[in-house]
């Protein structure tokens, strides 16, 4: 009994040294993964959506505002994709901020028409929210975080600075990765259609076409006369893949496929929401480098 | 038919007169729909001409230089990096007048120690909401020049 209770004081005590110095919530996967890399073991991390969530859906409960409440900064990617951001702001308690990571990053407006960008509700603005398909952009997050994290927390600035630094090297080599795996395929060939609209960034990096074919919403079907102009599209570009997303229902992009005669790549993941290895920033680019290659080589 | 220049040339500014009132309000509509018309420039970027910019800056060379300056065309060095560590790179955040769309000019300055090779220089820019650009040259012992960003 007391060799129980003297372990389980070393253990508190032990605990309350390794208390980290800057608490920080974020409200997608990907923005987890940036806190820690950049902050290391002198932040906590609270993340409130979980891997193989959809960033289209969430939105945070009271609950997940409880356990925010003592955070110092709340990281939101930014460009609308939190279309909820205004009520979480209002909510705040006094001394918290809430830091929008994509704001400061270059966007991609797509032409909406017909076309969605994902959803509805991230189409209203035309840009594209999901920055974080591109690595260049990653690497921008990672300084601004550094410096809105040395801003808050000034005794560690040097160490976040450090922690950006090692993680802009490991981001370098794998853009490099990326464009060695990706070089196989003839920049004519670099046409990636998939359902929606959320791989503009990764396409500007990357020199591809962007062809977002299924257009509509994921609650929604497109209408016959948009799929047949798809189809005969599809056909007239001698596309070689299509790619179904993770989380979206394939049915649509499959039929679209199998009329136009294209084959069927391996799905890749839009939102950011990979699981296992892929969970990451690095673990998703790498799923969506090799899918992509595999398929088109 | 016998001609009456002076009635023709009543009606024809009587003509003139009638039409004229009902195009300048379709001219001057016309001129508030351009005005209204949305703006090309790169959403969350800014915009006031000539309004400085937060910008990253990155500089690699494959040797590392002694010191190196960067200012605007006949103006002070906006930022000077004197490099004692010896290292081969540096990034800093300076300011810079940066329009999207705009060609941005800077006067670089470098110097390397004696017997260093002829050497890379690169220069990379990321103003905040706009999209990056680096340029590369190449040295042998000193650089003195103007580089052109964003053409």
């Amino acid at each position: 009994m007391k060799k129980s209770l003297s372990v389980l004081l070393i253990l508190l005590c032990f605990g309350a040294t390794l208390r980290a110095d800057l608490k920080v919530a974020t409200l997608h996967p990907l923005l987890t993964d940036l806190a820690r890399n950049v902050g290391g073991d002198h932040v906590e991390v609270v993340s409130l959506m979980k891997s193989g969530g959809d960033p289209h859906d969430f939105e945070p409960s009271p609950g997940d505002l409880v356990r925010i409440r003592d955070a110092r900064v709340i990281l939101a990617s930014g460009k609308g994709l939190e279309i909820y951001l205004p009520r979480l702001a209002a909510n705040l308690s006094p001394g918290q901020e809430l830091f929008e990571v994509g704001k400061k990053i270059p966007s991609i407006r797509v032409e909406v028409g017909e076309l969605f960008i994902c959803c509805p509700a991230h189409s209203r603005g035309g840009l594209d929210p999901h920055w974080w398909q591109g690595i260049g952009n990653m690497r921008r997050a990672a300084r601004y975080v550094a410096e809105e994290f040395s801003r808050l927390d000034p005794g560690n600035a040097a160490a976040y600075r450090a922690n950006a630094a090692a993680f802009d090297t490991r981001l370098a080599a794998l853009k490099s990765w990326a464009d060695k795996t990706l070089a196989a395929i003839p920049r004519g060939d670099r046409e990636l259609v998939t359902g929606h609209a959320a791989f503009s960034y990764f396409c500007r990096e990357f020199g591809f076409r962007s062809i977002p074919v299924q257009g509509l919403s994921r609650e929604r079907e497109p209408s016959p006369a948009y799929l047949a102009e798809t189809i005969r599209q599809l056909r007239q570009e001698k596309v070689r893949a299509v790619f179904p997303e993770q989380v979206a229902n394939p049915k649509v992009l499959a039929s679209i496929a199998s009329e136009a005669g294209v084959k069927i790549g391996p799905a890749l993941i839009a939102d950011g929401t990979g699981q296992g290895d892929a969970a990451t920033f690095e673990g998703m680019i790498r799923h969506n480098v090799s899918a992509i290659a595999s398929a088109l080589n | 038919m016998k001609s009456r220049p002076i009635p023709e040339l009543l009606f024809i500014l009587l003509l003139f007169g009638v039409a004229w009132f009902p195009l300048k309000r379709l001219t001057d509509a016309g001129a508030a729909v351009s005005l209204s018309a949305p703006s090309l420039r790169p959403p969350d970027a800014p915009g006031d001409a000539g309004k400085s910019v937060p910008v990253f800056l990155r500089i690699k060379s494959a040797h590392a230089p002694e010191r190196c300056a960067v200012s605007l065309p006949g103006g002070e060095p906006l930022w000077t990096w004197d490099n004692t560590a010896a290292v081969t790179s540096i990034d800093a955040r300076i300011d810079l007048p940066i329009r999207p769309g705009a060609v941005l000019d800077l006067a670089v300055r470098a110097t390397w120690s004696g017997g260093t090779p002829e050497t890379a220089l690169t220069l990379t820019l990321e103003p905040d909401g706009i999209e990056g650009e680096s340029v590369t040259v190449w040295a042998r012992g000193s650089f003195d020049d103007i580089l052109t960003f964003f053409r």
